[in-house]
């Protein structure tokens, strides 16, 4: 069996009062495809950026490529890719000087996939970051998450914001990028079609747990029922 | 409770950044109140509490009014029933308190005028009201030198007369420009809409989103600056960022470098001292040159530490971007920091060397000892100020850090008011002694800072 790449197990986290993840246990193998599931404020945000060590949990350990994600070495950091919900770029740079920049940052930069990925997603890239709407600058964020040609990709509701268009063509590279046993994504939605499109396992976070984590397959056959359902029942329950 | 207005005015105490920094002012001018009360003739003799008094006003007027457009520029006063009636009547309501009936009762108690008091007052509402309806790089000129100026004897001495009752006419003057400018800025402040130019203009509480005018006010600004000298200029910071990153592998100052953050420039820093030394010169012209000679001194000790204080401020919603690079936490932390406090000193380096310089060859002529203890206390000032800065922002509550932020900022103030007073001529060596524990206390916050920010969340 393969090793996790992604490994978090008792991990607790909360804001001052407000607990919102109460000794959570996921793990995601190389080359595995996981969706996260979850209503709003359910904690998907939270985990990810706990998983990635950008916010520190109170209690559990979180293993990223082997290594613990708070301590992460620059090595193991150069083999992610990460779209965060909220994007924060420099508003003051023209779309290419932050390629640039952020390409300076990576000896594995791949200018000819980035160049395909611009013409693809019509991404304006003489245009200064500041004025870019909020679907613009998502795909600003999945290309320079992917330019890197990233071992774990990590999407934090990656979709929510692009036309249909670019989303059929995101979801669609996200399926090219996800091959057996080599790359590992994780991302959070609440488009359950997209889910259903591309992840091969599920994970759905319900009070700051994971109520159920497995096979996609393997859940539509112990529910006969689609997903979004699934996940209705599940909420409800 | 149902009542719109008492809702209105409840935002004020519920939400937690108003009540504190109310509640922070309003206990400054209780204290200022009391001291004029139980000891008005001893203050009498140091005047300079007077301004104090009255910059509290300022103060409270130019963080209030930013907010109270923010109300009126928002789709909701257009959408919701009555919101501009409620929110309209309860900011009139806080003006006439804020503006005329607090200075009013207030004025007696420090020995002045009530007219006098409440002309300045409603002048200053006023001119801020129009400052925030029509926001650019003027406003921050304006209230700097405004701020500034309320120091200069001239001007104080120009605030006193008035304000005591010497000059009844000017009051009255003063009050009827003020009354205009309050009631013009009310009425077009009620009236926002999204055609309005000055709907989309908000420096203190920048609008997040996008809206037609801002993509043509981007679009404008980006065909200015698209060629030629502009250009270059506007794209140059960019350019030598990504050159470092470049270079990062083989260069230690590349890899501090790459972590650039857009705030002053040293030439900007240098082009400020020298206006800022003009101004002063020209200002102070009838009064007496130690007077400049101080401000001179201190300028690049207050500019440079308030920079130091922003740039985290700009930082900070770019921690998460920056922290997923292909670099470990604490070699990160170490060269932003680093790198901080390389442009905290080039930035302080440059001011006071236009300083200096300037005062040399305005024939200002500090004494050798004066210069001396400036230069030791305006470092002092620096490792103080950017230790705090390094220590406080770590915890990434913008609340205890506008606290914290204040006090810390005091002893800057209480130096340049009173860096030539007789008294503290005569307690030199107790005061360099303070200004040193003022230091060291900096050096440790630094390193109490970092190993603060090594386990902060940077999301």
């Amino acid at each position: 069996m393969n090793k996790p790449t992604i490994e978090l197990s008792g991990i607790v986290k909360s804001y001052g009062k407000k607990s919102v993840l109460n000794g959570l246990d996921l793990s995601v193998q190389k080359g595995s495809v996981l969706g996260l599931l979850g209503t709003n404020g359910a904690g998907k945000t939270t985990l990810i950026k706990c998983a990635l060590g950008l916010i520190r949990p109170q209690r559990g350990e979180v293993r990223l490529l082997g290594e613990p994600a708070w301590t992460m070495s620059a090595d193991a950091k150069s083999r992610i890719g990460y779209v965060p919900q909220l994007i924060n770029l420099y508003p003051w740079m023209k779309v290419q000087q932050v390629i640039d920049y952020t390409a300076a940052f990576y000896p594995n930069w791949n200018d000819d996939l980035v160049a395909r990925l611009v013409k693809e997603l019509d991404i304006p890239t003489g245009d200064r970051i500041g004025p870019l709407s909020v679907g613009q600058l998502q795909k600003v964020a999945i290309l320079l998450a992917l330019g890197h040609e990233p071992d774990i990709l990590i999407l934090d509701e990656p979709a929510a914001s692009l036309d249909p268009l670019a989303r059929r063509r995101f979801l669609q590279m996200i399926i090219e990028m996800a091959e057996p046993d080599k790359r590992t994504v994780l991302f959070s939605t609440h488009i359950t079609s997209d889910l259903e499109r591309v992840a091969d396992s599920v994970a759905i976070l319900k009070s700051g747990v994971i109520a159920w984590h497995g096979l996609l397959e393997e859940l539509k056959e112990q529910t006969h029922v689609n997903l979004e359902d699934t996940f209705l029942e599940m909420h409800h329950a | 409770m149902h009542n719109p207005y008492a809702q209105v005015i409840l935002t004020y105490f519920r939400r937690p950044f108003h009540s504190v920094t109310q509640s922070l002012y309003s206990l400054c001018f209780l204290f200022f109140c009391f001291i004029f009360f139980v000891a008005g003739e001893h203050v009498e003799k140091h005047n300079v509490l007077r301004p104090f008094h009255l910059m509290l006003l300022i103060v409270f007027f130019a963080y209030w009014v930013p907010h109270l457009k923010e109300r009126f520029a928002d789709a909701r006063a257009s959408l919701v029933p009555g919101f501009r009636w409620v929110h309209g009547m309860v900011a009139i309501v806080m003006a006439a308190v804020f503006s005329i009936l607090l200075p009013g009762v207030t004025a007696p108690l420090i020995g002045w005028q009530c007219l006098g008091f409440f002309s300045i007052t409603i002048l200053i509402f006023g001119l801020i009201l129009w400052i925030t309806l029509h926001p650019g790089p003027t406003f921050v000129l304006i209230v700097g030198v405004g701020w500034l100026s309320t120091f200069l004897p001239t001007i104080q001495r120009g605030i006193e007369q008035i304000a005591w009752g010497y000059k009844p006419a000017h009051a009255f003057i003063l009050m009827a420009i003020g009354a205009v400018l309050s009631i013009t800025g009310m009425i077009r402040l009620f009236q926002l809409n999204e055609d309005m130019p000055e709907y989309h203009l908000n420096i203190v509480f920048p609008k997040n989103g996008r809206s037609q005018f801002s993509d043509l006010q981007w679009r404008k600004i980006e065909k200015s600056y698209s060629r030629g000298w502009r250009n270059w200029y506007a794209n140059r910071p960019i350019v030598t960022m990504i050159h470092h990153a470049r270079n990062a592998a083989d260069s230690n100052w590349s890899k501090m470098r790459r972590w650039h953050f857009k705030t002053i420039t040293v030439w900007s820093a240098f082009i400020l001292a020298l206006v800022f030394n003009l101004a002063i010169k020209l200002v102070v012209y009838f009064t007496d040159s130690n007077f400049s000679a101080t401000f001179s001194v201190f300028m690049p000790t207050l500019i440079s530490a308030i920079i130091t204080v922003m740039i985290p401020a700009a930082k900070n919603r770019h921690f998460s971007y920056d922290i997923m690079m292909p670099v470990r936490r604490e070699i990160y932390l170490k060269q932003l920091g680093g790198y901080l406090a390389i442009r905290h000193v080039t930035i302080w380096g440059v001011m006071m060397a236009v300083s200096i310089f300037w005062m040399l060859i305005a024939a200002v002529k500090p004494s050798p000892g004066f210069l001396a203890y400036g230069i030791i206390y305006s470092i002092a000032i620096q490792i103080w100020m950017f230790g705090v800065t390094v220590w406080i922002f770590s915890f990434r509550k913008i609340i205890m850090t506008i606290l914290i932020m204040y006090i810390a900022i005091l002893p800057t103030a209480t130096l340049i008011l009173t860096f030539d007073a007789q008294i503290m001529i005569q307690r030199r060596p107790l005061i360099t002694l303070f200004v040193c524990c003022l230091a060291a206390i900096g050096l440790l916050l630094t390193w109490r800072g970092y190993r603060r920010w090594l386990v902060a969340d940077l999301d």
